[in-house]
């Protein structure tokens, strides 16, 4: 068995900055974090395609956040419950995601030079850098 | 970004590590969003200056304590500009029938002390143009709530970013906020026209037109063509169900809105990105998406999302006069306290009582996560939508009069 790790590598903007990795939780979707998401579980409430998706400890992928003004206070307190995303990564920018991730030390990018939604799936390992702008997505293409 | 020495100094700790983190935020945030400098902000409506209440309930150990320093913080200065409060988490009213412990009230009464020592007014709500907090065209201002910076920016004229909690105490702390996105003439651009070929009566059909146009707008700024004139009422559904199925900022509504006088004036002289129709049908599908009662059976009934007007309440007053809510039903309108009191002048407030009605202040059922049942008849397409998914109520989604005449009648009347 070989496995073969191919690198992506996107380049954009840092919003907040820090560095951080892990598996990616990845859609094609708005959220509101007050309202759609459960600060005391880390579970996605929002209907749509994260429903029920406990993003916790992962990095989020996602169009952009959307609704209530709450996103950071509700990013603020998962953390303190250790139940907040790593990093986010949107495909659009709102100011309060950008607050959320400041406030929280959580890094984010966005304005990449293609649209992550199409390069990275739920599962893939990803490299969030905030201080450069830079996004790296690992395959692991195994071949029997 | 470019700051004066003041500031600069204030980022490198000379008023103290509060205002040091405060500043370090706003430069952080300003910078990310292209932010040249930092100017003066003329009215704040902040978030969070309040005990904790249910959300903290269940998590770990260490967690209220946090929350409760954070909170601190938030009145551990005095305002360098004009700051009014978003609604509380809690309500002192029926404290103990709510459930919320001891401990939280004595920590609401302490924060409300030092709120008003920090020079913070207390209204306690969403709608803070309710009661008189009126920028005028061309304010700056710092606002959280997200359907209050529709309304701000869109129907006052005056102009502000979402701002979360962190954003706006900040700005409250310092006087001044990044200069970015609406804040800027070339950012309040229209992006995409919405055209309007259906009648639109009342408020909830207002509402309906802005939850279409929100999902289709995403971050982007709609332009409606073809909707008639807005009482404050109906600015309050359509900013509420914009910022509930999108992330708008800001609306246009070409011959109504400050800066729409003209198709050429809300686009500055562009064209649209996309255009949509909203039509009788379209209104349809809004309203059956948000509507997951089928049999007519309701439990509770919620008015004041946003935060009820006194005219609202004078309808629900009329309405419910000399008449009584099914004892099945627990019916609620949610008002600002000042609203509240002068609807007791009035006698509005005792004819809701005598019928069975509560009229409460300071909250709301989504905000405090307290829910009065399981199938909710409400209003608002917003407190439909997050009633859904924040407290897992079945909706019924109706005008006002439906609401109110469902609750007499013990049952939903489509």
């Amino acid at each position: 068995m070989v496995i073969i790790e191919t690198v992506i590598r996107i380049k954009g903007k840092g919003f907040a900055s820090g560095i951080a990795e892990g598996e990616a939780v990845v859609a094609d979707t708005r959220i509101s974090f007050w309202g759609g998401f459960d600060p005391k579980t880390g579970v996605i409430v929002q209907d749509g395609p994260l429903k029920g998706e406990n993003i916790s400890g992962k990095i989020m992928v996602f169009t952009s956040t959307k609704g209530s003004s709450g996103t950071s206070g509700m990013i603020s307190l998962a953390q303190r419950g250790n139940n907040h995303p790593l990093a986010f990564v949107n495909q659009e920018v709102d100011c309060m995601a950008v607050l959320a991730c400041i406030v929280c030390n959580i890094p984010m990018v966005g304005e990449l030079e293609v649209n992550p939604l199409e390069y990275i799936q739920t599962g893939d390992y990803v490299r969030v850098d905030g201080d450069n702008g830079v996004l790296e997505v690992y395959k692991a293409n195994i071949h029997a | 970004m470019i700051l004066t020495d003041e500031q600069n100094n204030i980022l490198h700790g000379s008023q103290g590590p509060l205002l040091q983190k405060y500043m370090q935020w706003m430069v952080r945030w300003g910078t990310a969003m292209n932010a040249e400098r930092l100017v003066p902000v003329h009215n704040v409506h902040v978030s969070g200056v309040s005990a904790p209440g249910h959300m903290v309930i269940g998590m770990p150990d260490g967690v209220m304590k946090g929350m409760k320093e954070q909170i601190w913080d938030t009145t551990s200065f005095k305002v360098k500009a004009p700051t009014y409060t978003h609604v509380a988490r809690i309500t002192l009213d029926y404290a103990d029938e709510r459930g919320l412990e001891p401990d939280q009230q004595q920590f609401q009464h302490e924060i409300i002390e030092r709120a008003r020592k920090a020079g913070i007014v207390l209204t306690w709500s969403c709608a803070p143009y309710l009661v008189g907090v009126l920028p005028g065209k061309g304010q700056i201002c710092a606002w959280t709530e997200s359907s209050a910076v529709i309304y701000a920016n869109s129907i006052l004229g005056a102009r502000t970013t979402r701002n979360g909690q962190e954003s706006a105490t900040a700005a409250a702390a310092l006087g001044v906020v990044p200069e970015f996105g609406v804040l800027l003439d070339k950012n309040r651009v229209g992006e995409i026209l919405i055209s309007v070929e259906t009648d639109i009566n009342n408020s909830l059909d207002f509402g309906l037109a802005g939850y279409f146009a929100g999902e289709l707008a995403g971050l982007k700024i709609p332009v409606f063509e073809g909707l008639p004139s807005i009482p404050v009422e109906a600015g309050k559904q359509i900013s509420a169900a914009l910022a509930t199925s999108g992330g708008v900022t800001m609306f246009h509504a070409i011959g109504v809105t400050p800066e729409a006088s003209s198709f050429d004036q809300a686009f500055q002289g562009g064209t649209p990105k996309g255009k949509y129709v909203f039509d009788g049908q379209a209104k349809k599908e809004v309203l059956n998406k948000l509507n997951t009662i089928k049999d007519g059976m309701i439990d509770h009934v919620m008015i004041g999302c946003p935060h009820a007007s006194l005219d609202e309440i004078r309808t629900v007053a009329d309405l419910l006069d000399g008449r009584k809510v099914d004892n099945n039903i627990r019916l609620e309108v949610w008002t600002p306290r000042a609203i509240r009191r002068t609807a007791e002048d009035l006698g509005y407030l005792q004819v809701i009582e005598e019928a069975g009605g509560k009229v409460l202040s300071d909250s709301c059922p989504a905000i405090s996560r307290v829910s009065q049942g399981k199938a909710m008849a409400t209003h608002s397409c917003k407190q439909a939508h997050y009633s859904q998914q924040l407290l897992g109520n079945k909706v019924a989604l109706g005008t006002i009069e439906q609401c109110v005449n469902s609750a007499i009648e013990g049952r939903w009347l489509s």
